[in-house]
């Protein structure tokens, strides 16, 4: 999911995290909604509002909506930054990782500051609002960059345009042939519903275990950043290398682990020579 | 080259003069602390209809018109509206702010109100209360600080 880049990357790999990504995002955009009455995954109504508020003279809020802004704008530019510099020093999984990792890290400090110190005040709710903006902006940042802008995942107005645009070219026969526009119509498809569906998931949730629900998105974060991870072998390794597990398991870790790698190549490289030839 | 320099300095100086403002200025929070006596009511998309008919009753069947009380807004987020008669007890409840400064909201046991701030200086603000998704009319209040 994420240690392929730019054409590399399958319809599957797209696939998987673009669900969990917009998943997520759907969820904290809802439960935003509910705590703070702000939006905290697209950045449109924001410019908006910012406009909105300096017609208005409303100077203190206009320049919050800014910096809330700025801080999506700030995640974008780290993600960028740690995707494209970074590669070469820490390597291209914990490159694609860091800002996910980033963003769990923001998500749990927001939930854990809402369910042990919150005092509805308007200087938390600006503040969180923009710690989740910046989490929001470090997660598309990483999407667009690793799928060559294929996946944007915490806002929906260009997915439903370029939906609408792609489903009416679907219905000249010779389009539905292109198999490219089917599957990009198919992962757009995924990527809404998933939105939608962590949306309605997060109102229900937070009716039940409240700011736990942070630890929900948190969670499902985990899985985008442990599923390379384990096709790595480093989970597969860290298994092995338990006692319990080693004395029941006959193998070798590091054994193991040099298997799992060189597999590993064997199918990047497999892989990659099937996409350039299909792109001859 | 010169053009990233550019754009970047731009952006930094922007989000350093929000800082700044923000820095400066009193948020909604902190201007609302006191004293406001209602001033008017209107119903934004009903108009001024008299006397009222049907479509009044229709919108203001759920809606308590707090007309001609004073709300206090406390330190400590307590919320107190007298109303004008003396015999009348005074209704407490909890108020907090909410979005960037553009919500406000109710709180009396259970019961939660939630109203749009439209405009807050000194010495006036306005309210629009928005009762129902189906209902047409918006409630606009206004409010003068009582000195």
């Amino acid at each position: 999911m994420l240690s392929r880049y730019s054409s590399f990357r399958t319809f599957s790999d797209n696939a998987k995290l673009g669900a969990l990504t917009s998943f997520s995002a759907g969820m904290v955009n809802v439960i935003s909604v509910i705590v703070f009455f702000a939006f905290t995954g697209n950045i449109t109504g924001h410019f908006a509002i910012l406009s909105q508020e300096i017609a208005k003279g409303n100077w203190h809020q206009a320049s919050v909506t800014l910096l809330w802004i700025g801080l999506f704008f700030i995640g974008n530019f780290i993600s960028g930054l740690s995707i494209i510099h970074a590669s070469q020093k820490t390597g291209r999984y914990f490159a694609h990782a860091m800002p996910i990792l980033l963003e769990i890290a923001c998500l749990i400090a927001t939930g854990f500051y809402l369910s042990h110190y919150y005092m509805d005040t308007l200087l938390e709710t600006e503040v969180l609002v923009g710690v989740m903006l910046f989490a929001m902006g470090l997660q598309n940042g990483l999407t667009a960059s690793v799928s060559n802008f294929a996946v944007k995942t915490t806002h929906l107005t260009g997915l439903t345009t370029d939906l609408g645009v792609l489903l009416s070219m679907l219905i000249k026969k010779e389009y539905r042939k292109d198999n490219r526009l089917v599957q990009r119509a198919q992962l757009l498809f995924v990527i809404l519903v998933a939105y939608v569906i962590g949306g309605i998931l997060a109102g229900l949730l937070h009716y039940w275990i409240q700011y736990n629900v942070f630890h929900v998105v948190s969670a499902v974060l985990c899985i985008v950043v442990l599923y390379d991870a384990y096709q790595l072998g480093v989970v597969k390794l860290l298994i092995l290398r338990r006692p319990v597990i080693r004395k029941y398991i006959s193998v070798d870790p590091v054994q193991t682990a040099s298997k799992v790698k060189k597999t590993f190549k064997v199918t990047i490289r497999s892989k990659a020579s099937k996409s350039n030839a299909q792109m001859t | 080259m010169k053009w990233i320099v550019g754009v970047s300095v731009t952006i930094a100086m922007a989000l350093l003069l929000g800082m700044g403002v923000i820095a400066n200025t009193k948020s909604a929070e902190e201007l609302l602390i006191g004293s406001w006596e209602e001033v008017s009511w209107k119903y934004e998309k009903y108009g001024q209809r008299t006397p009222p008919d049907a479509q009044w009753h229709e919108l203001s069947e759920n809606l308590i018109v707090h007309q001609a009380e004073t709300w206090n807004f406390e330190d400590g987020n307590k919320f107190v509206i007298s109303p004008r008669k003396t015999n009348e007890n005074a209704a407490t409840s909890s108020w907090h702010i909410k979005g960037r400064g553009n919500i406000l909201e109710l709180k009396e046991g259970n019961a939660i109100e939630h109203y749009q701030i439209e405009n807050v200086t000194q010495d006036s603000f306005t309210l629009f209360f928005s009762f129902d998704l189906q209902v047409k009319g918006i409630v606009r209040i206004t409010f003068r600080r009582v000195k």
